[in-house]
């Protein structure tokens, strides 16, 4: 009867499991990345502690389905609103800050989790420093029933974290292209304009962290479900500022890219991994043990290239080929000072496919509207 | 950008529900499931699935999970080097029963997600035959019982919390030495030295200090010591706090459970910047000759530790003296140190079992030979290996150590010297 789920497009050429198994991690961090792009492309609040509502939700999930049996869909749908409720209430201080205070701000809450989760109050629930073992706990996450014999393991954790995606996706495509969606672009871009437009602003900002808060409870659910395992670190300052550069790497205020976003984060591994290849090593060198910096170097090229993100860049490349072309891009630091060597080169190249469009002389870049 | 038609969103969400509502149907029997249980007790009962998975006629494939990259990438380096330089030299004489060892190393940054990810991708698409010498409690905690319900032998695992071992399982097998002993030696030092005297306990808060904290409780019973505990995040470098409340509260022994960063701003806080000369007794975890350089030869001198096996510059020894040997030709210009003889022991205990399972390898003969292995020393150990279906811990005897600086070389060596005699804790006291 489920045969035909092996057949499917998706798992067609995903035969390895170990690939099914990073399917599947994708499908979580779509949700994850999904609301922090609510939240910082869409809303322009920029969150350091998003990884807080995600261990949030994660606990909240172990805890019902590991001491409470729960089941494991009344069990996410209760994280994600426990944390949405908890991110709106948060989101109140945000309401007075605003840019790098509000991202200190949430940083805060990041760093204080792990030790609040290690409190004698709350221990009896999560296990203190020991954090949450499914398979300790007797309840190891396995296909239920009829399905057992028909979808393996890592299978089965694949569809249970695709089919909240595409859903939570869908939902944010829907939130984004509603009257809450465009109140969050106003806010965004002008918070007094917005206001003056009759937008209440304090409200739809405590909305937005309440509804990224919504998906990274949904999205920590589903981590603690896949994971099977579930400790006061998993989620730390690393795991936060990881999340936000692999956003603004996928494309801040894009369905898309969260997409990519997500992407970027299941493979990041590999894509280091194929990044370092390029680069000759010796046994002095060790470039493998900069993966930091080499998010750090990504980073910053896409911030000088395409501040857009890889979503926008797609979009945009006929835009930046003629923006090169013309010799629009500002370079700053040393790679102002490289810039003009190659520029030659690049020109030749660009220009065999297609010469510069002269009325793009204002040098002026329009605002990226969603898309 | 041209506009969806509502009516294409709506079908994929009916579907998806849909999917979502047949899975739910069938949902609930997760409860009843206990991790399988052929592969915790029963010795051999039943075939390990993929059994002879990573063995061709030529080569035995190995997988481990290492920091090398992030915060305890030193670690995870050191090890590598050991290990991959002890694996060619395997090799090259011969290999194991005349298949050659090959070893991937994965970096896990020590998180627990990404040693989930690598250690699936070295099961599930290497196919290795064995993971070797996974390090670290936090990685650990996060694959051990995949390894456990799948069959996967995880060997000499680089972690010493009590789950991991207590009760033995089939499929898995330690290698350091449980903080819980540990604790507890370090305990009998301080109430044999330091009787009745007030114990300021500087704990890590997580597994690794409670357990060290028990530990060191049960062994300081005798002494009628007070023990008054201040404890740190991992993620707090400075120490200096809890380290004033341990002097204002006339402390006059301090015991410490921390990683190395941790430990360092203990030591140096007390020595050297409140200039507080208390005794100071330190987790074998860090009896390492960096903790010379950390502290600062002046400040760790004196210091009290514990060590399981013999020191990388103890070259006299002929077992040290080989190691240096094999990291000369094959280590790609690492100098010998404590962590690369982890490493290249973890690798040589392996290949003796892999040697004692003989040529018909598969994961069966190869855990029935772990559980055989008796009273055979690895060549940097003091205390001969003995291994029982119940007893899977290969280092159980330690040796007090004393931080000595010579001064009479340029700049000063620090050493972690022996004393006294090797304490055996033995399990499993007579072989077969």
């Amino acid at each position: 009867m489920f045969g035909f789920m092996s057949g499917w497009p998706l798992l067609g050429w995903l035969l390895d499991p170990f690939r099914v198994f990073q399917a599947m991690r994708f499908g979580v961090w779509l949700v994850v990345l999904m609301g922090l792009n609510l939240l910082t492309g869409y809303n322009g609040q920029i969150s350091l502690g998003y990884a807080a509502f995600v261990a949030v939700g994660a606990y909240v999930a172990a805890i019902l389905m590991t001491q409470y049996g729960v089941h494991v869909i009344p069990a996410v749908v209760a994280a994600g609103a426990f944390t949405g409720v908890v991110g709106f209430l948060v989101g109140a201080p945000a309401l007075r800050l605003s840019g790098p205070y509000l991202a200190i701000a949430t940083l805060a809450l990041v760093i204080a989790l792990p030790q609040v989760l290690k409190h004698d109050l709350v221990s009896d629930w999560t296990h203190a420093s020991q954090g949450i073992n499914f398979y300790e706990q007797g309840t190891p996450p396995v296909p239920p029933g009829i399905l057992k014999d028909r979808v393996d393991n890592n299978q089965w954790l694949y569809y249970c974290a695709i089919v909240p995606g595409v859903i939570m996706t869908i939902l944010a495509w829907n939130i984004t292209r509603s009257r809450i969606g465009r109140a969050f672009l106003a806010v965004r871009d002008t918070e007094l304009g917005a206001g003056q437009m009759g937008v209440n602003v304090p409200l739809y900002k405590m909305t937005a962290f309440g509804i990224s808060s919504f998906y990274a409870g949904i999205g920590g659910a589903l981590f603690v479900f896949t994971e099977a395992v579930l400790g006061p670190s998993t989620f730390d300052v690393m795991m936060s500022i990881t999340m936000l550069v692999m956003v603004v790497l996928g494309g801040l205020g894009s369905i898309l890219g969260s997409i990519f976003a997500a992407a970027i984060m299941a493979w990041r591994s590999e894509i280091v991994d194929e990044i370092v290849k390029l680069v000759p090593r010796g046994q002095e060198i060790r470039i493998d043990a900069l993966r930091g910096a080499v998010y750090g170097g990504l980073l910053v090229i896409f911030i000088i290239l395409g501040p857009w993100g890889l979503a926008g860049s797609i979009r945009r490349l006929p835009k930046i080929r003629d923006r090169l072309v013309a010799g629009k891009f500002r370079f700053p630091g040393v790679s102002g000072m490289v810039y003009p060597a190659v520029r030659p080169f690049l020109l030749r190249r660009l220009r065999g496919a297609k010469s510069a469009d002269p009325s793009r002389q204002d040098g002026t870049e329009a605002r990226d509207e969603p898309h | 950008m041209p506009r969806i038609h509502v009516g294409r969103w709506a079908w994929l969400l009916i579907l998806a529900l849909a999917a979502m509502l047949v899975v739910s149907a069938c949902g609930g029997g997760e409860k009843e499931e206990k991790a399988t249980p052929q592969v915790t007790k029963a010795a051999g009962t039943t075939p390990i699935p993929g059994n002879t998975n990573g063995v061709t006629d030529t080569q035995i494939l190995l997988g481990t999970h290492l920091p090398l990259s992030g915060m305890a990438a030193t670690w995870g380096v050191g090890l590598k080097a050991g290990m991959d330089a002890q694996v060619a030299y395997i090799n090259d004489n011969g290999g194991v029963n005349g298949r050659k060892l090959k070893l991937i190393v994965e970096d896990d940054q020590y998180t627990g997600p990404l040693a989930n990810e690598v250690v699936r991708k070295l099961v599930e698409s290497d196919k290795v035959f064995a993971i070797v010498g996974g390090l670290g409690t936090v990685p650990d905690s996060a694959v051990y019982k995949y390894l456990e319900t799948n069959g996967v032998p995880d060997m000499m695992l680089l972690a010493a919390q009590t789950k991991f071992l207590d009760p033995a399982v089939r499929t898995r097998y330690g290698y350091l030495v449980h903080y819980l002993d540990e604790g507890r030696i370090l305990g009998e030092y301080i109430a044999q030295n330091f009787p009745g005297k007030k114990v300021g306990f500087i704990e890590q808060n997580d597994e690794f200090g409670q357990e060290g904290e028990q530990g060191l409780r049960e062994g300081v019973k005798d002494g009628n010591n007070e023990v008054v505990v201040e404890t740190f995040e991992t993620t707090e470098g400075d120490l200096s706090a809890q380290v004033s409340r341990l002097k204002n509260q006339n402390v006059e022994v301090m015991a410490i459970y921390a990683e190395p960063i941790g430990a360092m701003s203990a030591i140096k806080n007390a020595h050297e910047t409140l200039n507080w000369q208390v005794p100071i007794v330190l987790t074998g975890v860090d009896a390492f000759e960096i903790m010379g350089a950390l502290a600062g030869p002046d400040n760790i001198e004196g210091t009290i530790s514990v060590v399981y096996g013999h020191q990388a510059y103890q070259k006299d020894i002929p077992g040290i003296a080989q190691h240096w040997d094999i990291m000369a030709k094959y280590g790609a210009g690492k100098t010998p140190d404590n962590l690369t003889m982890v490493g290249a022991s973890v690798i040589e205990i392996v290949a003796k079992i892999l040697q004692d399972a003989g040529p018909d390898l598969t994961r069966d003969s190869f855990l029935d030979a772990a559980e055989s292995l008796c009273g055979w020393t690895p060549s940097v150990g003091f205390a001969p290996i003995n291994f029982s279906p119940t007893d899977h811990k290969p280092n159980e005897a330690e040796q007090y150590v004393r931080g000595t600086v010579d001064r009479s070389t340029d700049p000063p060596t620090f050493t972690w010297q022996p004393f006294g005699d090797v304490i055996s804790f033995e399990s499993t006291p007579k072989c077969p």
